[in-house]
């Protein structure tokens, strides 16, 4: 490999190829993943080839899935590609010469399997016992597959996410987890773990959580006030909150979209969280002290707007980074910036449009919310003040701190408000710059047309190309 | 008390000490050395690509340092969501500076500088067939057909069929 990195000279290589192999091997390791495929880069140059082919790690990713019918067919096609490129094998026999070439680098294993389909051999026992992180994916009709795999030995397991339809239990096999997998610190569940809370030792052991489902809030509760060393939190439940643990942890997710989310009556105190999201019931944010918060991101509220004033003004919570989608009216909006949130850095803004029955909560049409887009960049431009006289001044710009801010606009149907938004960042820009407030040093908005009723805080984010810049 | 930190091509730069600490290079070079107003050489690193990285350092120096405990890299991947805004901002320069910018961030020791530049090179990639990664990087394809005819039958099992 050395050889050929000496072939280049500077004049004439590319300036990629005058990294150090260990460089370029460390930026192929972040390359890898289940979304990506490492067959490019062997293709590209001799060079790639030599260090991708040495890179253990690049192969560490492998994603298997049965083929969705025929069990006993022998399969032609034993690994396809997804548009993203990534590597989805049909083979069981490639997965295991794709383990081998991984040698002895941490496995992360993603098991898809729709049909009754027999995995198991020596071979496979070994695999098990070599990942890092098991995502498994299985049908309703395949419980003896699961568990069959989670009974076996896995000593480096670090990470398992069970997505299991139905209400299969695994409770049983919580207990083998706790002895064969040592390691075990984060867990993603579809199944509430009853048994789960009758383990100390899996409990003191547990840094992530995320749990895609509850069967009440009792259990959650009992559960909750034992992972004392919890940092990563996401649930999409009801939970009842207890007052005095979670004192680790860093990230909260709530992702509730029906059930009520129930505070301690006294609040409780969360002394390391950086990052709180939100996707329903902003409400909930009643009683949280989070005096290290940074990043607070808002999604996708449906109650009534004009409730969330006054239960955000009584907390305390002063992010940096601020991410808001959707129905926060902006006049609330300006409220919080001029108060308790001034301070903020960053500001992201997600408007979307709802254009189907599903937006019968949504009262707003993409027209109004528009508006209130071009009324926000008045108000961080130092636009119009109204008083109570209704006298009309110039203003000071909301927050002085503010070094990014983007809009990202959600809809169906043609891009016709961007210019009229894009003018309004561009004022917004040489207007804080009159003022002589903090440069701001990224202002962008982007236009999606790829909203999905069901699904529309999950957008996806665009890439970088697609922002369009403003300064 | 500033530090004199001097470049290649022979230009000094005057920076807050908690600045310059963000590399450990540095830092370990300041704890060996003690209190002194003596500069520091960085003959790895030129005027321009150090403006940059001192830039990367004012904008972070409250950050918490590295402490070597963090989650596995594999961890990290999966919980932090892509390159924070300004990071990717600053990181938005043409392809020269970039490789500069990683280089200097491995010298320096300048880790999550390192990650922020690596992981840019590598979403770069992501998605890309072999000639489009060619022609983003202006890289030639030296294989031989033979040769490449030799990896894609070793590989035949990932081709699209």
């Amino acid at each position: 490999m050395y050889r050929l990195l000496n072939q280049y000279t500077p004049a004439i290589s590319p300036h990629i190829n005058k990294l150090p192999v260990e460089l370029l091997q460390y930026i192929f390791q972040h390359h890898c993943g289940f979304e990506t495929s490492p067959i490019s880069l062997l293709l590209v140059c001799r060079l790639w080839n030599a260090i991708a082919s040495e890179c253990s790690a690049l192969w560490g990713y492998i994603c298997y899935e049965t083929p969705p019918e025929d069990r006993n067919r022998p399969s032609s096609t034993p690994l396809r590609k997804t548009q993203e490129r990534s590597l989805v094998y049909t083979s069981w026999t490639h997965v295991i010469d794709a383990a081998k070439r991984a040698s002895n680098v941490p496995i992360h294993l993603k098991l898809v399997i729709h049909t009754s389909y027999d995995i198991f051999n020596g071979a496979s026992t070994v695999l098990l016992n070599q990942c890092r992180t098991l995502n498994l994916h299985i049908s309703q009709d395949n419980e003896h597959v699961y568990r069959a795999i989670l009974a076996s030995k896995m000593s480096y397991l670090e990470h398992l996410n069970l997505y299991l339809p139905g209400h299969n239990s695994i409770d049983g096999l919580l207990d083998h987890l706790v002895v064969s997998s040592p390691h075990l610190c984060s867990l993603t569940l579809s199944t509430f773990p009853h048994r789960l809370k009758e383990l100390p030792i899996l409990l003191e052991r547990i840094h992530y959580l995320d749990l895609l489902t509850s069967p009440g809030p009792n259990d959650q509760g009992s559960l909750l006030s034992q992972l004392t060393h919890l940092k990563y939190l996401t649930f999409q439940a009801m939970f009842l909150i207890p007052t005095g643990s979670l004192s680790h942890l860093v990230s909260l997710t709530i992702t509730s979209r029906t059930n009520v989310i129930y505070a301690s009556p006294h609040g409780f105190n969360l002394p390391m969280l950086t990052t709180l999201a939100l996707y329903h019931h902003w409400y909930c944010l009643r009683g949280i002290s989070a005096p290290n918060l940074k990043y607070l991101r808002l999604f996708s509220e449906r109650e009534a707007p004009d409730t969330y004033l006054t239960t955000m003004i009584k907390n305390i919570l002063r992010p940096t980074s601020l991410t808001i989608s959707d129905d926060l009216p902006v006049g609330n909006l300006r409220e919080l910036l001029r108060g308790i949130w001034c301070d903020v850095h960053e500001l992201h803004w997600k408007i979307s449009s709802h254009p189907d029955s599903f937006a019968s909560l949504h009262t707003r049409t993409m027209a109004e919310r528009i508006n209130n887009a071009l009324a926000l960049c008045a108000f961080l431009a130092g636009g119009v003040v109204e008083k109570g006289s209704g006298d009309v001044e110039e203003g000071n710009p909301l927050c002085p701190q503010l070094r990014c801010f983007t809009l990202h606009l959600i809809a169906y149907g043609s891009p016709t408000h961007v210019d009229e938004v894009a003018e309004a960042l561009r004022t917004l820009t040489e207007k804080r710059r009159q003022h002589g407030m903090q440069k701001l040093e990224s202002v962008k908005c982007v236009w999606s047309a790829n909203y999905r009723p069901n699904h529309g805080y999950d957008v996806i984010d665009p890439s970088h190309q697609e922002w369009l810049e403003l300064e | 008390m500033p530090v004199l930190l001097v470049t290649s091509d022979n230009e000094q730069f005057r920076v807050e000490k908690v600045v310059a600490q963000r590399s450990v290079l540095i830092k370990n070079m300041l704890e060996d050395v003690g209190e002194s107003d003596q500069p520091i050489p960085l003959p790895n690193v030129t005027a321009p690509v150090l403006k940059k990285v001192l830039e990367y350092c004012d904008h972070h120096q409250t950050d918490p340092l590295p402490t070597g405990d963090e989650p596995s890299a594999d961890e990290s991947r999966k919980r932090t969501t892509d390159i924070s805004e300004w990071d990717q901002k600053f990181i938005t320069v043409d392809q020269e500076m970039l490789f500069e910018i990683i280089l200097a961030a491995n010298y320096l020791d300048i880790k999550p500088l390192l990650d922020v530049g690596c992981k840019t090179v590598a979403n770069m990639i992501k998605g890309k067939s072999p000639e489009e990664i060619r022609k983003l990087f202006n890289i030639v394809n030296d294989f031989t057909p033979e040769e490449e005819a030799q990896i894609k039958k070793e590989n035949e099992w990932a081709e699209d069929r």
